[in-house]
């Protein structure tokens, strides 16, 4: 617990310090993480610990070059911020003259709004609830050797300031998890996880019971699968692959930073060009409260605006950091992020969503002599042109019906093309929360969301061995 | 009670009770960074981290405490709470002599900086000519760690590790078409040589200014070591003390036997000069050393941490690490070491009238690590005819099975290894060869 008299003086001690600064800008960030981690494997505890981390960061910009400092504990702040004014001004950079857009100073308080705190479930109760799960998932089928999970919740305290007259400090609550069940049998192991997250509700740990039974009897099930034949497919997505998809496929490629400074990407990311079909909506929003990807701030103190990506299959906005922002020319939209105070805050998506289409999730099969039907989602990955992303669980479609469970889906796409063969948009909308997170530039699990309904793509490239 | 500041107090101040069983370690890291990024500012960054850790085991529960600002005694107060309903383990304490200090000189000196910009510059200016829209990203990095472990034993040891990266690459993009380089160079005693990595750019550059189209099928290819590192995690996943402990893998009565091709030889060495998490002690304070994970192909050692040893009937031979600062203490290699053989990177080459090189794999890792099937784009390969690099391929799928190319398919293993950082897609550092690989699938999009 902290107590008032502390974080008025905390604040206040941070806009003196910003505001005596002869820096062009400068923020300073002080944090509080309180983190709670517990693995399990079947019926017993493997592992829980709880850490605190206190520290913060300055960082600085001097004649277009950043300082950049951060720190454990809370001492020395001054000394702090002219080591980071020392950084940015000691060398011999060349930096072309660089001003940020100035953004409307923020004064706000911001305390956690929850629904079932995790902070106030005992150790113990969060143990025997994973627990409960690992019984569940063993009585489901005779074929479940194991059940591994790893749950976390973790509170954030954020002071920040800036010499432009911002002041906010904020509360932040980050959970989530998954529970691992690995089938084996002669024929070999097969495995399949139930994530969840929330920033506002520990409730979500509590409504698995069916979930976890269901991924017993599909990892049995795709035991014997056999791998898929690499090749073209037309394929549907459920709701949780197509917000990865809308991640992968699309956001990184919106984050403004990979852009800056590339007259190529540039030239071919350029508003108002059309790159899916009429009825696809993208957008990406920090105000889903609720949502693992919630932030109505950013880390650079900038509100959080909802940003269309592509509005009627055209591409209409980018995500962007103050940095960013200035440097094309365009408006900053709350996108600046950082994992930790380690950490100087870039461009991040928050909640990336796939606006509800009109489809009924059957409709999207009609017509598929062979296609892959792909459901749930392992991850995926991107380097702003090429995409892949691992399916959980994969089905054949053969004449318009799911027949089979296959192993290995793995779907590919080039991100110019992909988005112009999605030709049908499901009105199966979902909340998926998962308990992963995003990576970039050495900063992960960063929380994300991803809300999406089912979607169908033509001419999907799908790994796969036996050619 | 919250403390804001570092409290005052060394490690070796510690009260144990005489009925203690525990260790704790301090650990505090320093780093110093030059990034510049295409059509973005400079960014000079120096971070100091510090890290309390203490662990009780009481009655066989672990208890746990870790902090960044606590008092030592508040710490052990804590821990010992805490193992009043810890987990159930089987770790015990390590036997690091009494009184005994290992320490090395740090690297690190304030007129690095003016060199470490140099070395910035020199490389973001070649990038620059390798054409007018390739748009450059280089870091040059200084990470130093000093560890101060002690146990309730009264073993005492104190070690530094520090470590210069370069990473270098950039990207230029020509309509829809993408073609990226990047490549990183490790060194423990100073900047690394920028003029090989600078090369090795300049050399991708080029060979993916044309393209080629080929048809699907299979094709040997060359695996070089960000992607061959690739192929070592499901191998890592079989052989560490999760998946041993929960009976999921199929190596754990396997040892002495042929597991992989009997070209491979795999250690965890963490006496390599330039590797990343060189020490004499791992972070549970067992002395380490350059052990056989796999010789020639034959199961040696599994990678195991105090508990999993134990739990396994084991000794502990220093495997347990932390993947990031004050994550919890994992069963990892030290560096992850592949044997390289002898051929050159141009006899690969020349071994095959046609083949492909892979550098770079969007995705490639498995969907079951203990099945090993991997799938993933190929952001980074190349047609070769002749022993020549005649260009780039596009909208390729790669799948293989990691065990099944680590052994009936492996072909060659190549004498370049470079070093693959810890990462996102990597537990451990390794120091990793190319892998010529025969038979494997590629799909095409058509």
């Amino acid at each position: 617990m902290i107590d008032h008299a502390l974080e008025d003086g905390v604040l206040s001690t941070l806009k003196t310090l910003a505001m005596q600064t002869s820096a062009d800008d400068l923020e300073i960030r002080l944090e509080l993480n309180e983190t709670t981690q517990i693995d399990t494997l079947d019926d017993r505890i493997i592992r829980q610990s709880h850490v605190s981390d206190i520290g913060g960061n300055v960082r600085v910009l001097v004649k277009g070059v950043y300082g950049f400092v951060h720190f454990d504990g809370w001492e020395n702040l001054a000394i702090h911020v002219d080591e980071a004014i020392l950084l940015a001004t000691w060398g011999h950079h060349q930096a072309p003259p660089f001003h940020m857009t100035p953004t409307a100073p923020i004064q706000l308080i911001q305390r956690l709004d929850v629904k079932e705190n995790p902070l106030t479930v005992p150790l113990d109760g969060k143990g025997a609830l994973l627990r409960h799960y690992a019984d569940i998932a063993h009585s489901a089928h005779p074929t479940i050797k194991s059940v591994t999970t790893r749950y976390f919740d973790r509170y954030r305290h954020l002071w920040f300031a800036n010499n432009h007259g911002t002041a906010i400090e904020q509360e932040k609550l980050d959970l989530g998890g998954n529970i691992i069940v690995v089938a084996r049998d002669r024929q070999g192991v097969a495995q399949r996880g139930v994530s969840f997250g929330s920033s506002n509700d520990f409730g979500v740990v509590r409504q698995l019971d069916d979930a976890v039974h269901d991924a017993a009897i599909t990892a049995a099930s795709l035991l014997d699968a056999p791998e898929i034949v690499g090749g073209e497919y037309t394929v549907v997505v459920d709701p949780q692959l197509a917000g990865v998809f809308a991640h992968e496929a699309f956001g990184h490629l919106s984050e403004a930073d990979g852009q800056v400074g590339d007259p190529g990407l540039l030239g071919e990311m350029y508003l108002g060009r059309q790159f899916g079909p009429e009825n696809l909506h993208i957008y990406d929003t920090g105000r889903d409260l609720g949502s693992r990807g919630y932030l109505p701030i950013d880390d650079e103190g900038v509100a959080a605006e909802d940003v269309d990506l592509i509005k009627d299959g055209v591409l209409v906005g980018r995500l962007h950091s103050r940095e960013t922002a200035a440097r094309l020319g365009e408006t900053p939209t709350g996108n600046a992020r950082a994992l930790h105070y380690r950490f100087p805050p870039i461009v991040r998506m928050r909640n990336t969503v796939i606006a509800p289409g009109t489809a009924a999730l059957d409709d999207l099969f009609q017509g598929i002599g062979k296609g892959i039907y792909a459901k749930g989602s392992l991850g995926g990955q991107t380097n702003g042109e090429l995409f892949t992303f691992l399916a959980a669980e994969a089905y054949l479609i053969e004449n318009g019906q799911v027949t089979r469970p296959l192993r290995n889906a793995v779907l590919t796409g080039n991100v110019f093309s992909t988005l112009a063969q999605i030709t049908a948009v499901g009105n199966d909308f979902t909340r998926y929360e998962s308990g992963g997170g995003c990576g970039k530039a050495g900063q992960m699990p960063l929380p994300v969301s991803h809300h999406a309904p089912s979607l169908r793509i033509e001419r999907c490239l799908v790994g796969g061995r036996r050619q | 009670m919250i403390e804001f500041g570092i409290q005052p107090g060394t490690i070796d101040q510690i009260k144990w009770a005489g009925t203690d069983l525990g260790d704790a370690g301090e650990f505090s890291r320093q780093s110093w960074s030059m990034t510049m990024h295409g059509g973005q500012s400079p960014v000079v960054r120096h971070g100091s981290e510090h890290l309390r850790a203490v662990r009780v085991v009481c009655n066989g529960r672990l208890g746990l405490a870790a902090s960044r600002t606590d008092a030592w005694d508040n710490l052990l107060r804590e821990a010992r709470l805490a193992a009043l309903s810890g987990p159930e383990t089987s770790m015990d304490v390590s036997e690091v002599p009494g009184g005994r200090v290992y320490m090395s000189k740090s690297h690190w000196d304030p007129h690095m900086l003016p060199k470490m910009e140099v070395t910035l510059r020199h490389i973001y200016e070649n990038l620059q000519e390798l054409s007018p829209d390739f748009r450059p990203s280089v870091t040059v990095s200084y990470y130093e760690r000093t560890t101060h472990f002690v146990t309730s034993l009264g073993g005492q040891a104190a070690w530094l590790h520090g470590y210069w990266e370069v990473t270098a690459g950039g990207r230029q993009v020509d309509g829809t078409d993408f073609h990226g380089v990047s490549g990183v160079r490790i060194k423990g005693d100073g900047i690394p040589d920028t003029a090989s990595l600078i090369n090795d750019l300049r050399e991708r550059f080029q060979w993916g200014k044309s393209r080629r189209t080929i048809e699907s099928g299979q094709y040997p290819i060359v695996f070089l070591p960000p992607v061959a590192m690739g192929l070592f995690g499901p191998v890592l996943a079989r052989l560490s003390g999760p998946a041993l402990v929960a009976g999921n893998s199929p190596w754990k009565d396997q040892q002495d036997q042929q597991i992989l091709s009997s070209m491979l030889s795999l250690f965890s060495d963490a006496a390599v000069p330039d590797g990343p998490q060189t020490g004499p002690f791992d972070d549970e304070g067992t002395a380490t050393s350059r052990h056989p994970l796999i010789a020639e192909g034959i199961l040696k050692h599994f990678v195991l941490d105090r508990d999993a040893s134990r739990r396994l009937g084991h000794e502990p031979i220093g495997m347990g690490y932390r993947t990031a600062f004050n994550a919890p203490i994992q069963s990892l290699p030290a560096n992850l070491m592949v044997l390289p053989g002898a051929a050159s990177f141009s006899q690969l080459l020349n071994r095959f009238p046609h083949l492909l090189v892979l550098n770079g794999w969007i995705g490639g890792r498995p969907t079951n690590p203990m099945r090993g099937d991997i799938a993933g784009n190929a952001s980074d390969l190349y047609w070769v005819e002749n022993g020549v690099v005649v260009g780039r391929v596009k909208n390729a799928v790669i799948s293989v099975n990691a065990f099944e190319a680590l052994r009936g398919q492996l072909l060659e293993v190549g004498q370049e290894a470079q070093w693959v950082t810890q990462g996102m897609m990597q537990a451990a550092p390794g120091n990793i060869p190319p892998l010529l690989i025969d038979r494997v699938d590629v799909a095409l999009k058509q």
